[in-house]
């Protein structure tokens, strides 16, 4: 299966994203991302219930800094 | 137990906060921020909830609340991480050693120089004058209470904050007799840096403090270490708040802080905890003002007041009045409250003073029971 999710490098701006985006009645969820940067290492991924391009224009709107949108497949 | 110490620690803590710091052990506690799993998560929602929370209460952004093990780790932070070789700070003549100590640390080392300005209970002009005077000379930052916690006299804070912002000085407020009884909002009051603890004003568990960074200013970061986030990067981050939060944050602490913001907030804000308080403290002065003997030290005419009241009894170490009074089942502190300056100040060095400081919890019945001991002490009776 394939996911799409906003990048962020810290759980405090994760959150941050999900609580402005529950102030605008859209649900998320916020995981460790399956899929980070091995020069960076460990950063969160937010999955969104709905458009996540629509999420992610209120989030930058918002002021939230995330590391954008990314795709993932899974594999098992 | 009649306990009137809560300029110590407020005690006891609203049933929510024991609550949510067992239930913090019992059934969420992954660490927050350091895997991928459900307990680790939820146990990071629960933080990022108590930094929206405060950020709220403040007038920060969440990601400026960082969470320390107490206010004087905090006020170090802000010191050292600000301060640097050369610089000029000016502080206050009512200040806690954990402003005071590392200050003086920081001068002994020979990298700063810093003036202590007196403070006029009775005028804030001439404190803000005086303050003015002091930073006609270049400084670095003025770093200093909300709240004396000895006396309760309150600092003229806005207009200090309005002074640095005139300045471009960097403005440190140490708020831990304020914090969750007085009014703070760092935007209205140009505070760049509010230290605060978690388990006085703001009912939280004790190991919880916090350091409140408006954004303008990043002091440098005194520990290094995991993080949880850019793992694979050989510096410290520089996003806030993990920046300086390395290492395993105290997760039931900060779950029970929550509560403990949440309880005030159910309770009315800050306006009524003060309101509460400071008529407890109004019963207190004219009851003890009357007793032959007794000598307070209160500040009664400024318009706003931390809900403290100090007195001494004639003759009498405030050491041992406070011995006998808690023979009689009565807690409040006495001595010299690690504020050197401050019972200087007031001319309290020799015998230090009785400090009383109500909370949520007491009623007119203690205050009205205390008075009746510190009688009897006065007239030196048995009870």
């Amino acid at each position: 299966m394939t996911y799409t999710y906003i990048k962020f490098e810290s759980q405090t701006q994760g959150e941050k994203a999900r609580s402005l985006l529950k102030k605008n009645s859209i649900k998320s969820y916020l995981r460790r991302n399956p899929n980070p940067d091995r020069k960076q290492g460990c950063n969160f991924a937010l999955f969104v219930d709905g458009s996540i391009w629509r999420a992610y224009e209120i989030i930058t709107v918002g002021g939230v800094k995330s590391s954008g949108v990314e795709t993932y497949r899974e594999r098992i | 137990m009649i306990y009137l110490d809560n300029g110590a620690t407020t005690f006891p803590k609203p049933c929510c906060v024991t609550e949510s710091v067992f239930k913090a052990m019992k059934y969420s506690g992954g660490n927050p921020g350091r895997g991928g799993h459900r307990a680790t998560l939820q146990a990071g929602e629960t933080v990022y909830k108590t930094r929206e929370i405060l950020g709220e209460m403040f007038s920060c952004e969440s990601e400026g609340v960082i969470f320390t093990d107490n206010c004087t780790t905090a006020l170090n932070t802000a010191i050292k991480g600000v301060c640097e070789q050369g610089d000029r700070v000016i502080t206050s003549s009512l200040e806690h050693n954990s402003v005071l100590r590392p200050l003086e640390k920081l001068r002994e080392k020979g990298v700063i120089s810093f003036e202590a300005v007196k403070v006029n209970p009775l005028c804030e002009d001439e404190t803000v004058e005086s303050f003015r005077k002091a930073a006609e000379k270049k400084t670095k930052a003025i770093i200093c209470t909300f709240a004396s916690n000895v006396f309760g006299t309150v600092l003229p804070i806005e207009r200090i904050g309005r002074l640095c912002k005139e300045k471009g000085i960097i403005f440190i407020v140490d708020g831990a007799q304020a914090g969750g009884t007085l009014k703070i909002d760092m935007k209205k009051m140009n505070i760049d840096i509010l230290c605060l603890p978690g388990h006085k004003g703001l009912y939280g568990p004790m190991g919880t403090g916090l350091m409140l960074l408006s954004g303008r200013v990043m002091p440098e970061e005194l520990k290094q270490g995991g993080t949880g986030s850019f793992s694979m990067e050989k510096d410290q981050p520089t996003v806030i708040p993990d920046r300086y939060e390395s290492g395993t944050l105290n997760f039931p602490g900060i779950a029970g802080l929550y509560s403990g913001v949440k309880f005030i907030r159910s309770f009315g804000g800050e306006k009524a905890v003060h309101q509460k308080e400071r008529e407890l403290i109004r019963i207190l002065e004219s009851d003890l003002s009357v007793i032959k003997g007794v000598k307070l030290y209160p500040d009664m005419k400024s318009s706003v007041c931390a809900p403290i009241l100090s007195f001494n009894i004639d003759g009498m170490h405030s050491e041992e009045a406070s011995d006998i009074l808690d023979k009689y089942g009565i807690a409040v502190r006495a001595g010299y409250h690690c504020a050197r300056l401050a019972h200087e100040s007031y001319g309290t060095a020799d015998t230090g003073c009785v400090r009383v400081t109500p909370g949520i919890f007491n009623g007119k019945n203690d205050i009205k029971n205390f008075v009746f001991c510190c009688n009897k002490i006065a007239l030196r009776k048995k009870l």
